[in-house]
């Protein structure tokens, strides 16, 4: 506040001075603002805002659905428009949470079978190797001594879980977070059911007919699979692509396995917090994008089933176009 | 270590591309390529291993439909070194002495092995428009037809005709489509004479050579404005005009044009190539004014139609998460018009400019090497030569090691 006093009051005596003596020629630069600045600690006056507030009439309404575009694969043409409920797809970033659940997801990977044996697992006769006394040299006990060459690991790695527990709800909440950081950078795409990669006709022709060895095959798809998503802006340069279907599908699975560089693809199961956050998108159809929002919302719905009350499944996903009166009519 | 089965074949892959869509079909007959690699005889001067390729008397390779061409089957196995007759004949001593000859490493590399026509072709055009007049006529024309498609457009199959159409003659951008923006809190886009939008629509997606018929009687349809209606965008409170009246007006023109542009759909393809002109955009710029900009834009659906027009006129992809909170006409220019995030830090400064006032500031887009160094002041070139003049490596160490008395010093294994 001192600042703020003093800077305008010497704005005020310098306007004075610059005003009484009319006949000055050579104008006065004005330091810039920084270098006026007292000591005192002082945020540095930016352009004013604009208003901020909002009107007390004016009713909060915050955004309760959001648009989900259905495209084709591979044209990207927009098919369709569901709308998905905010808290699904538009959750606001908890990066906390989401690396809770990644650390939760990376403790229950770790496999924890690295062993070392101890001094009573190494093998061996425990006999005293040589007498306690007169020998010359260090009293030994056995040789299986932790100290000894061959001996037993006297704190080595055991067998065990390294697992850790988070609340199911947490969990669940960052799967949706990490779902709705992509939705918001735009980096979420989703397609049609059927989410497979159309390989060329002569192309599997010949892989059929034996044609082309194993080599020729996987040259190939490199080839088709790199162009393909570097004209799509989708590959190895753009930060690769990761695409999630329902189940296996063989061509888009076996390609991606040979044009790894380019992409990776995740059955629904198999896909975690972890993968979701990784690659430049997620490129996922639209059954697999329901199951698993359905999979993962036990903060936002209850599973206790109460005596007076029927249980009514609310739809994730309610279809905007094509309209569904036209849909209902065909 | 492949865990996966192999691709499945072409008779029974249901999603194999049998209808390759978003291949470009063209006629590609490649041209079949001679890889005579080398003759007998010069092959038997220097013995290579194994299984050269050659094609003495190879069976001719049926061509394929869409020019894909599979390595010759005919194998042709070495002679064995104790029967080789040629006394120019030299067995190599050493794996780094033979020579390599044939093979199928790059073999897609060659077009006349890997055929033609397999790019991808996206929804709209290759290449992104960038323009920004151009972007802001074709946004101002996507969000007009947008308006039109999700009021009063009945039939699914037209409405999915125009929306997949390309720029076509200028025909909403030109003349049909005044607007006028009405300054109140909570509303509007357009005022538009929808019947005008609807004939103008058509014309539209009349086929090639009817247009040009159409096209004069343009002035006309200027001169028609005089029913100023108006169009609540946001969608949950839908206007008192109601599409009844046009509904008559509409359908039966729907009907001939379905069919009409089911038609024509092949031939749009080729029209969305044809971007408009940037000085005809410019001009349409100026026409338009900016009172439009300001719309509210809330319909989810509209906003839908008008990203997908956007998509097919000019290439941008506009995601759901960004569509979300555009709100209005002019943040949805603003988010077109917006080039593209720069990737790397150095090509943020040198695009905004940020050191330019600063002399003793210098940004790289790399690490400064001691080579870079060299290079500055010219003292480079001098190295060069005299590391080349004593036989040594130019750029590394070559198999040149430590000095192994470091190793003793440091006591480092």
């Amino acid at each position: 506040m001192a600042g703020k006093w003093m800077g305008s009051l010497s704005e005020a005596m310098r306007g004075l001075s610059l005003a009484a003596q009319t006949c000055r020629t050579v104008p006065v630069r004005t330091a810039p603002l920084i270098s006026r600045r007292s000591m005192a600690t002082e945020s540095p006056i930016s352009k004013p805002l604009s208003n901020i507030t909002r009107s007390v009439t004016e009713e909060w309404q915050p955004i309760t659905s959001v648009p989900v575009t259905i495209h084709s694969f591979p044209s990207l043409e927009p098919r369709a428009l569901e709308s998905y409920s905010a808290k699904h797809l538009y959750l606001p970033l908890r990066r906390d949470i989401l690396h809770l659940a990644v650390v939760f997801e990376g403790d229950n990977t770790r496999q924890g079978t690295a062993q070392a044996k101890t001094r009573w697992e190494v093998a061996g006769s425990h006999r005293k190797v040589r007498p306690q006394k007169g020998s010359g040299n260090a009293r030994v006990g056995s040789k299986q001594s932790p100290i000894r060459r061959g001996g037993g690991k006297s704190h080595g790695p055991r067998n065990r879980d390294f697992g850790t527990k988070l609340n199911r709800k947490v969990y669940d909440l960052a799967w949706r977070t990490a779902l709705s950081y992509r939705y918001r950078r735009g980096e979420l795409i989703v397609t049609e059911d059927g989410l497979d990669l159309p390989l060329p006709e002569d192309f599997l022709q010949q892989a059929q007919d034996g044609l082309l060895t194993r080599e020729l095959e996987d040259a190939f798809i490199q080839k088709y699979v790199g162009e393909m998503l570097g004209a799509m802006q989708w590959g190895k340069a753009d930060g690769r692509t990761t695409f999630i279907t329902g189940e296996e599908r063989t061509n888009l699975f076996t390609s991606l396995d040979v044009a790894g560089e380019e992409g990776t693809a995740l059955e629904l199961e198999d896909v975690d917090v972890k993968d979701l956050l990784e690659t430049g998108r997620i490129v996922i159809e639209r059954s697999a994008l329901k199951e698993m929002i359905k999979q993962h919302r036990s903060d936002l719905v209850t599973s206790i089933a109460m005596p007076n009350k029927v249980m009514k499944e609310k739809t994730l996903a309610s279809p905007l176009y094509p309209f569904p009166h036209e849909v209902s009519e065909a | 270590m492949r865990h996966l089965p192999r691709l499945r074949g072409a008779v029974s892959a249901s999603l194999c591309c049998s209808s390759p869509s978003h291949i470009r079909t063209t006629a590609a007959v490649a041209a079949v390529a001679t890889t005579s690699s080398s003759t007998t005889a010069q092959s038997l001067q220097r013995r290579t291993l194994s299984t050269s390729v050659t094609d003495v008397g190879a069976v001719e390779v049926q061509t394929p439909p869409q020019g894909l061409k599979p390595p010759s089957q005919k194998w042709q196995v070495a002679v064995r070194p104790d029967q080789i007759t040629d006394p120019a004949y030299v067995p190599a001593q050493d794996g780094l002495e033979l020579e390599e000859d044939g093979g199928l490493d790059g073999w897609w590399e060659n077009p006349a092995n890997y055929g033609v026509g397999k790019e991808w072709v996206g929804f709209g055009p290759a290449e992104k428009v960038t323009d920004p007049a151009i972007l802001e006529v074709a946004t101002y024309r996507a969000l007009v037809e947008a308006l039109l498609l999700s009021q009063n457009w009945s039939d699914p199959v037209a409405r999915e005709a125009v929306l997949s159409s390309g720029w076509g003659p200028m025909v909403l951008t030109t003349t049909a489509a005044k607007t006028k923006f009405h300054n109140r809190p909570k509303s509007t886009l357009l005022c538009v004479d929808r019947e005008e939008m609807v004939a103008a629509l058509q014309k539209h997606a009349l086929p090639a050579t009817e247009r040009e018929t159409q096209l004069e009687s343009e002035e006309q349809v200027e001169t028609a404005f005089a029913a100023e209606q108006e169009v609540e965008v946001n969608g949950e409170a839908e206007t008192a005009v109601t599409t009844e009246q046009q509904a008559g007006v509409t359908e039966e023109a729907e009907a001939a044009l379905a069919a009409e542009k089911t038609a024509e759909v092949k031939e749009e393809d080729d029209l969305t190539e044809g971007v408009i002109p940037a000085e005809q955009a410019q001009a349409l710029v100026k026409e338009l004014g900016h009172e439009w900009k300001q719309a509210n834009l809330r319909n989810p659906v509209l906003k839908f139609f008008a990203a997908k027009r956007i998509q097919k006129l000019t290439g941008h992809k506009i995601p759901d998460g960004k569509l979300v909170a555009i709100t209005t006409a002019g943040s949805l220019v603003k988010e077109l018009v917006k080039p593209p995030k720069a990737k790397k830090l150095a090509e943020e400064i040198e695009n905004k400019e940020i050191f330019q006032s600063l002399p003793n500031v210098k940004v790289f887009p790399r690490r400064v090497t001691p080579i870079d160094k060299e290079k500055m002041v010219g003292r480079w070139k001098v190295i060069r030569e005299e590391l080349e003049r004593r036989g040594l490596p130019v750029i590394g160490t070559a198999n040149i090691d430590n000095a192994i008395e470091k190793k003793w010093v440091t006591g480092a294994k």
